[in-house]
């Protein structure tokens, strides 16, 4: 979402300099779902598309979802894989070996900007920039939570730093920013 | 009538054995294991994780390796700057041509002994030999195709599905796949039948020249071009300063100014094959290379700490390092026709 407004492919909203941003790509790796059976699964999130992934919660009462955003450092390391990290999802760095795990394109009709690409990843030390995500659940019965990213709360960190390609310390500092761009809209039942 | 019945059963029963009898198929391919050469440590575990060799993957990953139209253009093959006769090297080129009269921006490294590898390219870029073959499939200045693409011409060839079969049990022509089957081949050259492997096992000896660059080679290379594997695998900077590519080595991946024009240490068997020398084949011939380190200038900053300390050679101790290194030279396994296309 941006700030209210529910994004799609090629949707378009006006940022704070009033420039007006058509967003063509917004995805991320999404691990490690404390709510899951199978903890070390891996998902590439379309954040573009409402309810791109549906994932259920075993257990009663949880006080808290948490995930990793991002891929674990062990993955990066294991020569290609099949379905979500299959490469071919293009969200894997083939000249640096290791996944993007979140990329946004993105077209501003601002003239001096150049085009918008954010390709963030990085698994080893200093610029490891995986994020882990705790986000803790209102109410009394927890077992259903919509959870949104607000490009809103992080357009700053794009205006900042438009094109990222590799691993770097703003690559990290982007990603902390990230981290605080996720929240559950809701959980019920 | 009965009759009739009767014989309708024998013949559906001799059909059906005899359709059972061809169609089970049982997926067993042969193993391949990696031989790990006298005095060799052990192979990178890693790499066979998942992926053991077979032959059937071998020849897999063979055909792969060899096929051109792998490539944007149809022109350019891994074969291409990884030559056999060059010890999978490119054969007298500091750079190798990639798609579209493109030149890449790097000498092409021998292909040999991967399996004792930790991370590949000048620059350690990549963390798994299954990872490898992903980069020049798509470098602009390789072989310039997608993997989408990739993927597609695979699917499209007919030889390679019933290779894909036998070499992993199934038909799925995928990207991990296509890479395990690379690096089953890629894994495999091995080469440690150089005269210094048969001299060290007693079989040949040294000239007395030979000998005498050899003692040379222990006091003043083998620190970082450490045997059997003629390297440590480590990354240096060995002062010959940034190329007018500004080629910065292990810096361009790490963005960290302390990585700055380091550069894998390469491993110095076959180098009878592998000229022109360093990450931008700046150096030929071999004595060169030797007079660079001789003559380096070792107040640089970052300079690895083994070459803070001077070489001093005169041009007859040279003569006699050169003529050493050359011992490490394996002819035979630029000859091996199991590696022939």
């Amino acid at each position: 979402m941006y700030d209210t407004a529910t994004l799609q492919q090629n949707s378009k909203f006006v940022d704070a300099n009033g420039d007006t941003i058509t967003i063509t790509k917004l995805q991320c790796y999404i691990s490690n779902v404390n709510w899951h059976s199978h903890k070390k699964e891996v998902y590439l999130v379309n954040l573009l598309q409402a309810n791109s992934i549906e994932i259920h919660n075993p257990y009663k009462n949880s006080k808290s979802l948490h995930f990793t955003l991002g891929v674990d450092s062990l993955l990066n390391c294991s020569g290609p894989q099949t379905g979500a990290l299959d490469p071919l999802n293009n969200m894997f760095w083939t000249w640096h070996s290791g996944y993007i795990f979140f990329k946004l394109e993105a077209i501003s009709s601002n003239k001096n900007m150049r085009k918008i690409e954010q390709h963030i990843g990085g698994y080893k030390t200093p610029y490891n920039a995986i994020q882990q995500l705790n986000l803790p659940l209102q109410g009394a019965i927890r077992n259903s939570a919509t959870i949104v990213f607000d490009l809103k709360k992080y357009w700053p960190t794009v205006l900042q730093k438009p094109v990222i390609g590799a691993p770097s310390s703003f690559a990290v500092a982007a990603s902390q920013m990230l981290s605080n761009s996720f929240y559950i809209l809701k959980n019920e039942k | 009538m009965k009759n009739k019945v009767a014989l309708h059963i024998i013949v559906l029963v001799l059909i059906a054995s005899s359709f059972i009898g061809s169609s089970v198929w049982e997926y067993k391919p042969t193993p391949m294991p990696l031989q790990t050469p006298k005095g060799f440590p052990a192979p990178n575990a890693a790499i066979f994780k998942n992926n053991p060799i077979t032959k059937e993957g071998f020849a897999l990953g063979k055909k792969l390796f060899y096929d051109f139209t792998l490539s944007k253009d149809s022109q350019v093959s891994c074969a291409s700057c990884h030559q056999q006769y060059a010890s999978f090297s490119t054969y007298d080129h500091d750079f190798s041509h990639g798609i579209n009269d493109t030149h890449t921006y790097r000498n092409a490294p021998a292909l040999i002994n991967l399996a004792w590898m930790k991370s590949w390219h000048w620059d350690g870029a990549i963390n798994h030999l299954a990872n490898q073959p992903l980069a020049p499939f798509t470098a602009k200045d390789e072989m310039g195709e997608t993997l989408a693409n990739i993927v597609q011409k695979v699917k499209s060839n007919k030889d390679y599905a019933p290779m894909f079969v036998k070499a992993f049990g199934n038909a799925n022509i995928n990207i991990p796949n296509i890479s395990k089957a690379i690096t089953q081949f890629t894994a495999s050259l091995v080469s440690a039948n150089s005269r210094y492997d048969k001299i060290m096992q007693g079989q040949d000896k040294f000239a007395k020249a030979e000998a005498e660059g050899y003692t040379i080679f222990m006091a003043n290379c083998n620190g970082c071009h450490t045997a059997p594997l003629f390297t440590n695998n480590q990354f240096a900077n060995n002062g010959i300063g940034l190329n007018n590519k500004n080629d910065k080595g292990v810096m361009n991946i790490t963005q960290l100014v302390k990585d700055s024009l380091q550069f894998k240490i390469p491993t110095l068997r076959n180098l009878g094959l592998t000229m022109p020398f360093m990450h931008d084949g700046r150096f030929n011939p071999l004595s060169s290379v030797v007079d660079h380190y001789t003559n380096l200038d070792t107040s640089q900053r970052n300079l690895h700490p083994l070459l803070k300390k001077k070489i001093i050679l005169n041009s007859k101790q040279k003569e006699q390092l050169v003529l050493f290194l050359y011992t490490l030279t394996d002819t035979s396994f630029a000859k091996n026709k199991l590696y022939y296309r």
